[in-house]
């Protein structure tokens, strides 16, 4: 296989190299590794904390708050989002709420949860409650799109409706379904992080960045950054990839 | 036996479009209900296909009658093969192999072959109401109902896809209702031609055509009589 990179991949490793430039030339400025380290020293910093025996631990925590708190808002907005899809009633009903959660400041559920909950539960909740509002309403919008004709030719074939469910319903708001997992998975990270950092359960990346924070571990705060994104993208991937293996039929 | 429409009325508000009217359908036979649009073609299929109910009036020989269509567009679900596709449409009841035997068989007949294992955003729309044609056949039905199967398509295509349609209808020779608003396509499938006035419906002309499909072309002599007197019931020159 030929590999070829593109005119659009050269500017977007240019753009990553700037970046780096950036923070290296300001690092130079500060020359203080408890403001901001050299890039070098963090990617370094970063490449230890992989090998350390608390990673698996730390990181595994932070993924299975993420999966956890992802599994309940999905089952959640898809069991919503079709009722709502189906009965104008509910979906006026469900409205107000997803436009009061959507609204709503994460802190201000993470200082709620902090009262109302274990530390290993805040962040699963808040995430949770971030997320579901995404998957209900782009499951709504897929059972409003679905083409209405379709669904005449299978009624007027006489195609029996548990079949029109799976076989017209379903696979046409798969796309919004995956699309509303990817923004809400984009959300739930950074919501999972915030809310580690401040319940403190004993495992989770945002446990060990506000520790690393206190100590003026820049480094790692930053090598825990990084970690966080390269845990996102891996899971964004994990979507994309997802949605190549249901949705074939698109070209 | 034949199907008989009898002292059908309907209307949608103020318009009405059935007030007393009364036809026969012969079965085995392609019947072709031309008109001008908005004569209410679409709602006596509606009511044949028992998907509207008629505010009076009495449909005899229909009832338990399966009937299959064939829409002004495709309809085929974009997720599914062209054989998926028609496979949708039948009972599961048969087994796998003889069914994909079945499908392979009405994918031919529409001259699809080879392209069983395509979805339809890979097919051109002229294949893709192929596609909706051999659903039609290969559901297993008493009655075929077409709404304007060949509106929007160009002349070349519409006569190849008449030419399919006819060429599958030998086979087992179903009842077919036709609805079209235009003569020529009238003329080239239609076999018990009835031609529809303006709301409320009355039957302005009707005409038998017992020429093969594949002999009528634009130079039969017989043909184009027909289609004068077409064109005079409908009003135009």
């Amino acid at each position: 296989m030929k590999i070829s990179i593109t005119r659009k991949q050269y500017i977007t490793l240019a753009s990553v190299l700037f970046m780096i430039a950036v923070w290296k030339l300001v690092s130079m400025h500060f020359r203080s590794d408890f403001i901001l380290p050299p890039p070098e020293k963090a990617l370094l910093t970063t490449f230890n904390l992989f090998i350390d025996k608390g990673f698996l631990a730390i990181t595994g925590s932070t993924i299975l708050r993420g999966t956890t708190g992802f599994m309940l808002s999905m089952i959640l907005g898809i069991g919503a989002g079709i009722i709502a899809g189906v009965n104008r009633d509910f979906d006026a009903f469900i409205r107000p709420v997803i436009v009061t959660l959507r609204s709503v400041p994460v802190i201000s559920f993470i200082l709620l949860a902090l009262i109302w909950l274990s530390p290993d539960t805040v962040p699963v909740f808040v995430a949770m409650l971030t997320m579901f509002p995404f998957i209900c309403t782009n499951v709504t919008d897929g059972i409003k799109s679905v083409d209405h004709d379709l669904v005449e030719m299978a009624v007027f074939y006489r195609v029996k409706k548990s079949k029109i469910v799976r076989e017209v319903y379903i696979p046409a708001i798969m796309p919004f379904i995956i699309s509303g997992a990817s923004s809400a998975m984009g959300i739930g990270w950074r919501a999972i992080i915030i809310g580690e950092v401040l319940s403190q359960p004993k495992y989770g990346i945002g446990t060990v960045m506000q520790n690393a924070q206190t100590f003026l571990n820049v480094d790692a705060v930053i090598a825990w950054t990084i970690i966080a994104v390269i845990v996102s993208y891996l899971f964004e991937k994990v979507i994309r990839w997802s949605e190549r293996k249901l949705i074939t039929w698109r070209s | 036996m034949s199907l008989e429409i009898k002292n059908l009325y309907k209307s949608f508000g103020q318009l009405t479009l059935f007030s007393d009217f009364s036809t026969e359908l012969h079965e085995n036979t392609i019947t072709c209900i031309l008109g001008p649009s908005g004569c209410g073609k679409t709602t006596l299929l509606n009511i044949i296909g028992g998907v509207i109910k008629p505010d009076a009036g009495e449909l005899t020989g229909f009832s338990e009658k399966k009937i299959s269509y064939i829409f002004q567009d495709p309809r085929l679900l974009p997720w599914k093969t062209a054989a998926e596709n028609i496979g949708f449409v039948l009972d599961d009841s048969m087994a796998t192999e003889e069914r994909n035997k079945y499908i392979d068989t009405f994918i031919n007949l529409v001259e699809l072959n080879g392209f069983a294992d395509y979805y339809p955003h890979a097919l051109s729309g002229g294949m893709r109401q192929r596609v909706s044609i051999a659903r039609a056949f290969a559901f297993r039905s008493d009655i075929i109902v077409m709404d304007e199967p060949f509106k929007g398509l160009d002349v070349k295509l519409k006569t190849n896809l008449i030419r399919t349609i006819s060429s599958v209808w030998i086979r087992d020779k179903r009842t077919v209702v036709f609805v079209t608003h235009d003569v020529d396509e009238a003329l080239l499938l239609g076999n018990d031609i009835v031609v529809l006035s303006q709301p409320p419906a009355t039957i302005l002309c009707k005409v038998k055509i017992d020429i093969q499909v594949s002999e009528r072309n634009s130079v039969n002599t017989e043909l184009e009589s027909f289609k004068q007197q077409l064109l005079s019931a409908l009003g135009n020159k």
